[in-house]
């Protein structure tokens, strides 16, 4: 039978039991009207919840604390061959190869790079070859046998984030005093920084934009690659100045091996990442810990700094987050309590409601199973009885439906703006919404779950009667 | 016309099986009014089922205008049946909270008739068994002899060529019996095939020819 045929059917057949439908319309525009509202908040406020989590950025340090970490090791990376400590090679060459790691693929991330100068090896001082001299339109360049840390993240440091290709570099001031500059006029100047390796062949060249100057007490405060380091990081970040030698030249993000964060910034201007630099340890993280104040570095794999990179690149920025979280708990326990009184409800009410669907059907088509036989029998197709049932349970959902969505979109409605109103006088700056989209998908995913659970009644119900044979059935009755 | 050839049927399986019908043979020609009688597990009924295509023979065939109902699929079946066979049972089974038209217009539905035709046709065929007046009424609120008159005119509204009834008057007072088998009667007179299974002798006299059934056989044909 077509289309037009089964609803007809289907019509009719309703007519014989108006009340029970009745009801049975009732109940289904109920129980979903109760667990709709329950349905939004509960989807609305764990989705912009995690969707703000994970687009949060990092913790603000109050303020950059001078602090000594060691590097610690959590195992064995392949790399440093057992070790636990870049410190604890010998052999400088390889030594170096992970000073490079270590450094320069943490300052490959950054815009504004950090140049340490003024740290030398004591050995094998005349192989390591980090200064070319180039002359260009720059207005400095490194004189050919210094040695600088500087050149050796000058090697690496590929990536702007500014878009005009422009690098920026914080330079000590220990490498201006090696190439005759005041430091005062260095501010805005280009420097070139070139470098050839006793391990890589050719050479690299970059012009920087001289932007910050580290004080020599900073950089002359440590001994030892990873302790200066760690330690100059943060000073780094505490003391780069400005033009005229007073206050902070930029806000900058920084880390030793264990921590990092923002200093010398302000929480509502985070998020500008022009005013981002990142250091690290050449170590891997703990993600977990992005949500906490500290960030912590713990291993000392290299190759882990790839994850650090993919990650920091989209994240680095931080916020303080505990007032954040515990506002958010408030919200997962308000909208906890209400889901859990209004979906229990509401589901013991749409159990209720299938259940004495199930029977309704059930006891009408016992009533009736002679005229469905017979129908059958007068030519009707076997398949065509569940199908009459369906079109009916599809009229009585659709008129559910109706109620449904009328009262549920003005339930839905209030929702969202009392929400609203409940962010603004709680003062959480980062909002839970909710969206249109999400009200109107979960209207309609609750019209289509009653339209799928009917059929689905009806079909079970009625299958088995269409498979019988007619005469067993009529005989049966007669 | 309607050729059984060669048809039984039996029912449970091993030792418990009982046969219900033994190897018939029969021939039926088009127009006929044919009553089929014999006593109670006879197989008069099976008979009947078998010939409007409710049940399929275990052996044999029956050939109706030449179409093998044992070859066709189940919705052919039910298709063949909409458009050739007309079925009138003792219970009715009509649906008591439908009305009259609308019980009667239930093949035409299946048929996928326009609701214009069918109500059309299905008043003509209750005009014709004169309930014209009970065209709107609920079928639960009729009277027996009046359910019957509405089932056997949802059996006509097709137009089919073979009516099919099973005890026809089985629930009815003796009154309406009569009107029941006088109806039939009128209805093999206008051309088409009626078979009618009865196990009342007087109804099975106006019929063209009876045959009797024992144990499954034919045991008699008289005209």
């Amino acid at each position: 039978m077509k289309t037009g045929q089964l609803l007809y059917l289907a019509k009719l057949s309703l007519k014989s039991t108006k009340k029970s439908n009745k009801i049975i319309i009732f109940m289904l525009a109920v129980s979903m009207i109760i667990l709709i509202p329950v349905t939004v908040l509960w989807i609305s406020v764990n989705v912009s919840v995690n969707k703000q989590i994970n687009s949060m950025p990092y913790m603000l340090y109050s303020e950059a604390e001078i602090k000594d970490y060691r590097l610690e090791d959590e195992g064995v990376d392949e790399g440093l061959d057992g070790k636990q400590n870049i410190s604890e090679f010998e052999d400088i060459e390889t030594k170096i190869v992970y000073e490079r790691y270590y450094l320069t693929n943490a300052f490959a991330m950054v815009d504004v790079v950090v140049s340490l100068g003024g740290q030398e090896y004591a050995l094998n001082k005349e192989e390591r070859f980090y200064n070319v001299i180039d002359i260009d339109k720059s207005d400095y360049f490194f004189p050919k046998n210094l040695n600088s840390y500087g050149s050796v993240f000058a090697d690496n440091c590929d990536k702007s984030f500014d878009g005009n290709g422009k690098k920026q570099v914080i330079v000590c001031e220990k490498l201006l005093d090696e190439i005759g500059v005041e430091k005062e006029d260095a501010y805005g100047k280009k420097i070139t920084v070139s470098s050839s390796t006793p391990y890589y062949d050719g050479y690299l060249c970059y012009e920087y934009e001289i932007v910050g100057i580290i004080r020599k007490e900073v950089s002359a405060m440590y001994d030892g690659a990873d302790t200066f380091m760690s330690a100059l990081l943060f000073f780094c970040s505490s003391n780069v100045y400005d033009e005229k030698g007073e206050g902070v030249l930029k806000p900058v993000m920084t880390g030793n091996g264990y921590e990092y964060g923002f200093v010398n910034i302000d929480k509502k201007d985070v998020l500008n990442k022009e005013y981002m630099m990142i250091g690290l340890g050449s170590t891997s993280y703990e993600i977990d810990s992005f949500a906490s104040t500290h960030i912590f570095i713990e291993s000392s794999s290299y190759k882990k700094l790839a994850q650090i990179n993919d990650s920091l690149i989209h994240k680095a920025i931080s916020l303080d987050t505990s007032q954040l979280f515990a506002k958010y708990k408030q919200l997962y326990d308000i909208s906890n309590v209400l889901t859990f009184i209004f979906a229990s409800a509401g589901t013991v009410l749409l159990i209720i409601t299938i259940m004495y669907y199930y029977l309704n059907i059930k006891h009408d088509i016992e009533k009736r199973k002679n005229f469905l036989t017979v129908m059958r029998a007068v030519g009707a197709h076997d398949k065509d009885i569940p199908k009459v049932y369906m079109m009916q349970s599809n009229i009585i959902c659709a008129i559910a439906s109706l109620i449904f969505l009328v009262i549920g979109l003005a339930l839905c409605i209030s929702i969202k703006y009392a929400v609203a109103a409940i962010m603004k006088v709680s003062g959480i700056s980062v909002a839970i919404s909710v969206s249109w989209s999400m009200i109107f998908i979960s209207l309609f995913g609750m019209i289509a779950i009653m339209f799928a659970i009917t059929n689905i009644i009806a079909f079970v119900c009625t299958v088995r009667l269409s498979k019988q044979s007619i005469i067993e059935i009529l005989h049966k009755e007669q | 016309m309607i050729k059984i050839n060669d048809v039984s049927k039996a029912f449970g399986q091993g030792a418990g099986s009982v046969v219900a019908l033994d190897n018939i043979n029969l021939t039926i020609e088009s127009g006929k009014f044919v009553a089929i009688t014999g006593k109670s597990g006879s197989g008069k009924s099976t008979l009947l089922n078998i010939v409007g295509a409710l049940e399929k023979p275990d052996t044999g065939y029956v050939e109706i205008d030449g179409e093998n109902l044992n070859i066709l699929k189940a919705d052919s079946l039910a298709n063949f049946r909409n458009k050739k066979l007309g079925y009138v049972f003792q219970s009715f089974y009509l649906e008591p909270e439908f009305s009259v038209i609308e019980n009667v217009a239930l093949p035409l539905l299946i048929a996928g008739e326009k609701k214009a035709d069918r109500e059309e046709k299905a008043k003509i065929m209750i005009n014709k068994l004169g309930l014209f007046d009970k065209t709107s009424e609920k079928v639960k609120n009729l009277s027996g002899g009046q359910k019957q008159r509405v089932a056997i005119a949802r059996a006509l509204v097709n137009d089919p060529d073979i009516i099919l009834a099973d005890e026809p008057t089985g629930n009815l007072d003796s009154a309406n019996g009569n009107e029941v088998i006088e109806i039939l009667r009128q209805i093999a007179n206008d051309g088409k095939t009626v078979l009618m299974v009865t196990h009342n002798l007087q109804d099975a006299n106006v019929a063209d020819y009876k045959i009797t059934l024992k144990d499954g056989k034919i045991i008699e044909t008289t005209e």
